[in-house]
């Protein structure tokens, strides 16, 4: 439909220069501007020029304004089927007639109704694209882990421990602070024997005492287990020891370390780019959101790795119920619950130290409350069990850091 | 018929500061509400917003970009950027423990992310010079944004190597392909400013900066060699025993006067080399404009260092007021929600002796949301006391002069991106 078949046949008043409104016009092809009058035909504006000739026909239906009209300043407008061809028309009577003529005038932006449906298919698309890359991350991260090979994955470990021990040991190397006593050194040994016998991990378990005041654990990828010296000094008895060493070796059989990772850099790399960026309080926002969303998951990883632990423990014969006794007691001592493990990266076990002061809700905690831990280790721990090592053993383990105490 | 006008036109831009904070605050409600996502959006209203008023003569621009096509085209750079990442991860994996290693993967990175960085400059700058109008006519910008990256990898090194003295030469090589190939319609833009005029400027802070370092050096240096000659340990002045019968009682005065005059250089010094990189930029830029033309006509700018230094003066101590002012606030506020009873004793204790009074999840609210409150109080008004004075000062500040005919400049050919500034908004770098 072409603009001059639109002009209404039976507009009987011939152009004339002085009828209309003044204006100025663009018709998008030169950066000229025509001093013109509007006439409000029919079904459509007449621009026509000062020597009487018309330059265009706007249909009403396709007239929109550019901006907000203001008081005392001339509405620009545009023609929908008109890339850029632009008309400025002055005075309030003028914009008051066109309002009544063109009844889709101001149907711009988000006044137009179908931006706002627009908005709500591009909000349910988001969201279905957010949950499909969190669903694809979280259930192709176990297969990726699995697929790293066993080498790969002892060289991030190696570097992992390396970082984490720099961090809590004071820029301290992992073979500078290594607890190397013999006879202490045989009792992990016998400990570990007890638990790996009955063990199907492929894994060629790596692990050592630290000299580390703090009451803390983990492990990391390719096998690698830590246990700092404050762990046990805190324990009353082997069998702690022994479930947090089956703990931690639940983490590396089911290849958490490497699962947390390739989630938290495929998360990293999707989602966090999409979500930050914008404002200090949106980051704000966001980044809580990321922390809850990780910390669910580290909370399942936990409740998993304790499972094996206690299967492990139930197999060896040891005695399962009560490791988590530990725990309440480090809880005790340090106000809350301590980072006890780390899966992840160095980057986030600095966060311990503010725990001691300040309490974080359930939401946000990287672990299952120790209640609901204990609840659960004593369900599945089968009746009875033995301690595993004998009173000599465990005095030697408990001294194994004895030749080169460094830190208090 | 071409509409000839001898002379000057004046650049004016009339947008209002409180209009302009109702934008930036809705905005940036929506954008927390949508965790980000909305400044795509956002963005785009904010630039609807000054494009339109900004007027040369009488005529307005117009911004015509959505913020859908700079969603998308985020989207898409994101999506090619994770190869690079990507890549990087597992280079920085294989180099392991090895620090060399470490530094030659870091340094590779950061390289291939600054051509990045620049290809996204000129891309977003193009993006935006194609949704700008004019008189119906909209701008484009030729060349190729991979030698525009290529021109500042170039210059990264000279600039680095040589303390950033040479950093007007690597502006005016980036700007010769910034303006040289941008176009209202068919009709380029030329730029003719030369590196050594600019460098003449850019003595003047690199100057005081190396003044102000060199002579704080020179007092610590002589501050140690004369507590040395007194025999005492600069570390531990209490401690140290000098003998009382050697002891040069003078030069130990010496001594002790001249870390706080060390200190008092480095204060004022670093004032006065604020100052001068102030009174640079407001130069470079009278600079730049002045030595960019269109057909015939020359821009110029008239801006003054006191009216740049008065837009961020005035801001640092409203934003110190208002700060002050929501910290009381929120403190009253806590109280009173928590039923303590306002007593004016109570003016005076520190936040953290208001805070012992909450329970654990009033008190994790309370924080959070003064938090989120303050953040978006402080960014609007940062938003409108100083980037929009100065973007309204910049450009009332702008004429051109010649002869005017535009009718001769006609609309280019349909060369415009489909999609938005992607990769500078992967990088962040899209500020208005």
């Amino acid at each position: 439909m072409s603009d001059e078949n639109a002009t209404p046949p039976d507009d009987q008043s011939p152009p004339r220069s002085t009828v209309g409104y003044p204006g100025r016009y663009a018709d998008g092809k030169t950066a000229a501007i025509h001093d013109v009058r509007a006439q409000f035909g029919g079904d459509g504006v007449r621009i026509m020029d000062l020597a009487g000739l018309e330059l265009a026909v706007w249909l009403y239906d396709d007239i929109r304004l550019i901006d907000r009209p203001v008081a005392g300043r001339p509405m620009r407008m545009q023609n929908l089927t008109q890339d850029m061809a632009r008309l400025e028309v002055a005075g309030q009577e003028a914009l008051d007639i066109l309002r009544r003529l063109a009844p889709d005038l101001e149907k711009t932006g988000m006044r137009d109704p179908v931006q706002w449906r627009r908005a709500a298919g591009w909000t349910v698309a988001l969201g279905l694209l957010f949950g499909g890359i969190w669903w694809g991350l979280s259930s192709s991260a176990p297969l990726i882990a699995a697929m790293t090979p066993i080498e790969v994955e002892e060289r991030i470990g190696k570097s992992t421990v390396e970082q984490v021990t720099l961090l809590f040991g004071g820029f301290r190397s992992s073979d500078e602070l290594t607890c190397r006593r013999r006879d202490g050194l045989r009792a992990l040994n016998a400990m570990t024997e007890q638990l790996t016998a009955v063990d199907d991990s492929p894994y060629d378990f790596k692990i050592r005492v630290l000299d580390i005041p703090i009451p803390n654990a983990f492990a990391a990828p390719g096998g690698y287990i830590v246990i700092f010296r404050g762990l046990i000094d805190l324990a009353e008895s082997p069998d702690e020891v022994a479930g947090v060493l089956a703990h931690e070796m639940g983490h590396v059989t089911r290849q958490h370390s490497m699962t947390h990772l390739v989630r938290t850099i495929g998360f990293q790399a999707v989602i966090v780019p999409l979500i930050t960026g914008g404002t200090m309080a949106a980051d704000l926002l966001s980044e809580m959101g990321q922390a809850a969303l990780q910390a669910s998951y580290t909370r399942e990883l936990e409740e998993d790795a304790d499972r094996v632990a206690v299967a492990l423990m139930n197999r060896a014969g040891l005695k399962a119920a009560t490791f988590t006794d530990l725990l309440y007691r480090i809880e005790k001592r340090y106000g809350t619950l301590p980072e006890e493990d780390e899966t992840d990266e160095a980057g986030q076990s600095g966060e311990s130290e503010h725990r001691e002061s300040f309490s974080i809700p359930d939401m946000m905690a990287t672990h299952p409350s120790t209640p609901d831990r204990a609840r659960m280790v004593r369900e599945l721990a089968a009746p009875g069990g033995v301690a595993g090592l004998d009173v000599a053993q465990w005095q030697a383990l408990r001294s194994i850091c004895d030749s080169r105490k460094t830190l208090n | 018929m071409a509409e000839t006008t001898e002379d000057r036109i004046y650049f004016d831009y009339d947008g209002g500061n409180l209009k302009f904070a109702g934008v930036v605050l809705l905005n940036l409600v929506l954008q927390v509400l949508t965790l980000g996502i909305f400044r795509f959006w956002a963005r785009t209203r904010e630039r609807r917003f000054l494009w339109s008023h900004v007027s040369l003569g009488e005529d307005r621009l117009e911004y015509t970009g959505r913020g859908l096509e700079l969603f998308l085209g985020f989207i898409i750079a994101m999506i090619a950027l994770i190869p690079v990442v990507g890549i990087y991860q597992i280079l920085l994996l294989a180099t392991g423990a090895s620090i060399p290693g470490q530094v030659i993967v870091n340094l590779l990175y950061m390289t291939v992310l600054m051509f990045l960085v620049h290809l996204a400059i000129y891309r977003a700058r193009r993006y935006r010079l194609t949704r700008t109008l004019w008189r119906g006519i909209r701008g484009t910008l030729t060349g190729s944004p991979v030698r525009y990256a290529l021109v500042a990898l170039a210059w990264t090194p000279a600039v680095m190597f040589s303390l950033g003295l040479a950093a007007p030469f690597m502006r005016i090589a980036l700007m010769n392909r910034e303006i040289n190939n941008m176009h209202l319609g068919d009709r380029p833009f030329a730029f003719d400013g030369k590196a050594r005029d600019l460098f003449a400027y850019w003595i003047v802070p690199w100057l005081t900066l190396l003044a102000v370092i060199a002579g704080y050096s020179w007092l610590i240096y002589l501050s140690f060699e004369v507590a040395d000659a007194a025999g005492i340990d600069i570390n531990n002045p209490e401690a140290s025993q000098p003998d009382p019968e050697t002891m040069d009682t003078e030069r130990v005065t010496d001594a002790s006067a001249m870390m706080p005059m060390a200190s008092a250089l480095l204060g004022f010094g670093g004032l006065l080399y604020l100052i001068a990189v102030a009174w640079y930029r407001v130069r470079e830029f009278r600079y730049l404009a002045g030595h960019v033309s269109f057909e015939g006509m020359r821009f110029s700018s008239e801006i003054g260092l006191g009216r740049v230094a008065w837009i961020y003066l005035s801001y640092l101590l409203t934003a110190a007021v208002v700060g002050l002012a929501m910290i009381v606030g929120l403190m009253i506020l806590a109280l009173v929600a928590n039923g303590v009873p306002l007593d004016p004793d109570i003016v005076g204790v520190g936040m953290g002796e208001v805070m012992d009074e909450l329970d654990e999840d009033a008190r994790f609210l309370v924080i959070f949301g003064s938090m989120m409150t303050m953040a978006i109080v402080l960014q609007t008004l940062s938003r409108v006391m100083v980037f929009h004075r100065l973007a309204r000062a910049v450009v009332a500040s702008l004429a051109i002069t010649g002869t005017q005919d535009f009718s001769q400049v006609t609309q280019a050919l349909d060369s415009s991106p489909r999609l938005g500034e992607g990769l500078a908004d992967a990088f962040d770098l899209g500020d208005f």
